[in-house]
Formats: structure tokens, sequence, C-alpha cells
């Protein structure tokens, strides 16, 4: 008695990508909590300050100078949401996009760590999509009689299958190089790499003035 | 014009006693400033940090990260007296301009 493995390589793929991006953001609120609040405040604390801290990579600044301007509003944020709740300590700071704009004062340039993530999500999506059209394959590969030989090929992936008569079988996946290309496309975007020659445009086209609260 | 003068202000409270970003909003707003939120003094702490104007130190806290406060450095007492003088000349200028009968 045998049993096919195949599909669960599938949803362990799934339950794999789902426990990192849990751990992923446990890791998020565990780094930008801010003490004192309750539990609705501080996840709206943890969302903006998130929010800022990726605004701010989008600036340029280095990690260690990043951390330190995340923390200066954690370290004050419980006494601003005193007045009125997160909701308006939040409204009061202004759009952490804006904020992070005024406060780096630099230009906008790519996220290769970003773009990092988006490459690794499409390779996480495209593998998993792989892995469940591979079991289907394989489950037609057992009607193929013995000694044949089954192709299956879509996109830029071909599977071959090849039993011979004493029912030993071979298996091949095929992934053509124009699909390893198209993964690039998740990375620049998510980099936004068109900051290289556009610095400080459409991105940050709002400008804080003055001393009225924070929209532009 | 209104950040220059934002960034005087600042300069001046922190000339009197140093002090952490929020403190200094709540000072302004007790000032007189009622409008004043953070989204406008964080910017102009970084940007007085960036110029030399201010320096920052911690001062650890029980709960949470240290509190980053700010004191002037030189430089800022310098740039806080020259701030100050084209201030009062300009306060001056449009006096003597608004003042003036028809």
């Amino acid at each position: 008695m045998s049993i096919d493995l195949t599909p669960l390589f599938g949803f362990s793929l799934l339950g794999f990508l789902g426990i990192t991006m849990v751990s992923g953001l446990l890791a998020l609120h565990l780094k930008n909590r801010v003490p004192g609040l309750g539990v609705l405040d501080s996840l709206r604390a943890v969302v903006y300050l998130t929010q800022y801290d990726a605004a701010l990579e989008y600036h340029g600044l280095r990690s260690r100078e990043r951390r330190s301007r995340v923390d200066e509003l954690r370290a004050d944020f419980a006494e601003s949401a005193a007045d009125g709740g997160a909701s308006a300590a939040i409204h009061r700071l202004g759009p952490p996009r804006v904020l992070a704009s005024e406060v780096a004062g630099a230009r906008m340039v790519p996220s290769w760590s970003r773009g990092t993530l988006w490459l690794a999500i499409a390779v996480g999506v495209g593998a998993l999509v792989l892995a469940t059209s591979t079991s289907a394959f394989l489950a037609g590969v057992d009607s193929v009689a013995s000694g044949g030989e089954a192709t299956w090929s879509t996109w830029f992936v071909t599977m071959t299958a090849t039993t011979d008569p004493t029912g030993s079988s071979t298996f091949a996946v095929e992934l053509q190089l124009v699909a390893l290309v198209l993964l690039l496309v998740p990375f620049l975007l998510g980099a936004r790499v068109w900051r290289l020659w556009t610095g400080n445009g459409a991105d940050a086209s709002w400008s804080h003035q003055g001393v009225g609260g924070a929209q532009p | 014009m209104l950040k220059g003068l934002i960034t005087l202000l600042l300069l001046w409270l922190l000339r009197e006693r140093e002090d952490y970003g929020y403190a200094l909003v709540v000072r302004l707003q007790e000032a007189g400033l009622t409008d004043i939120a953070e989204g406008t003094v964080y910017p102009a702490l970084a940007r007085c940090e960036r110029s030399g104007w201010v320096e920052p130190h911690y001062v650890p806290s029980e709960r949470g990260p240290a509190r980053k406060y700010y004191r002037l450095t030189k430089a800022g007492r310098g740039e806080l007296t020259r701030s100050l003088g084209s201030w009062n000349h300009l306060a001056a200028l449009v006096s003597s301009i608004t003042t003036k009968g028809t």
C-alpha cells in the first residue's frame, strides 16, 4: 500500500506560508507595541508605527535611525493617546507617509527589502500552484499504461512522467528561463524601482505645512 | 514662514529647558498655539537635529523605549539669536507698515 504524499506538499507549503506570515505580524507587533494602551488602541498604534517605519525606509533612512525615529513616537504615543485615544493621536500625527517625508527630509529610494518580500511571496504562490498542478498531473499519470509517457505543460512549466514495463517511473519538471525572469516583476514592483529616477515624485507629493493639523 | 516660526519657538523653549517631543507640543499649546499638532513638531525637531541646532539624549523609561529628549547646542543658540533678530526686525517692519495712517 502506498500513500501519495504529493497533495500534502501543497498544504504544507500553505501552512508554512501561513505560519511565516503570522510570525512576521507577531514580530511587528512586539517591535512596535506601545505599553499602556488598550487592545484596540494598541493595535491602531502598531499599524501606524509599522506604516511609518516602512515609509521611513522608503526615504532611505538606515535601520538605526529609523528605529530611533519610530521609538521616539512609541515613547510619546501613550501620553498623546491619553488625550482622546489612539485615533486622535494618530490624526494629530497625520498620514504616516507624510510624516515620514517631513521627518526624513530625503528623497524616496527603492526598498530592496520590500522587493525581496514580494519576490518571496511570488515564489511561494508559484510553488503552491506548481505543487497543486503536480498532484493533479501525477493522479493522471496513474492511468498511463505501463511503458508509456505522459506530458503536461502550461505557462512556462513542462512536466513529464515516464513508466517502463517493470513499473518504475521517472518524473521531471522543466522550468523555462522566462519564468525566472518574470519573477523579477514582483521584486521590482515591490521595491518601487522607478524611484531611482523619480525620487520625490508622486509618492511624496503631499507636503505638511503650517501649524495646523496634519492634513495637506 | 510658519516652518521657520515653529523652529524659532522650539529653540526658544529648549533654551529654557530640555524636553521631549510631546512635551514641547503641550508647552506650545499652553502658550497659546492651540492648533499645533505633533505632526508639525516632530518634523521641525528632526530638521533642527539635522542642522545641528539640537542634540538628542535618551532617558530610560520604566515601560517602553527610552524617551528622546532634546537640548540646545551652541550652534542652536546662535541660530536662535539670529532668528529672533530677524523676527523682531520683521515684526517691527510689519507694524510700521500697517500702522501708517492714511
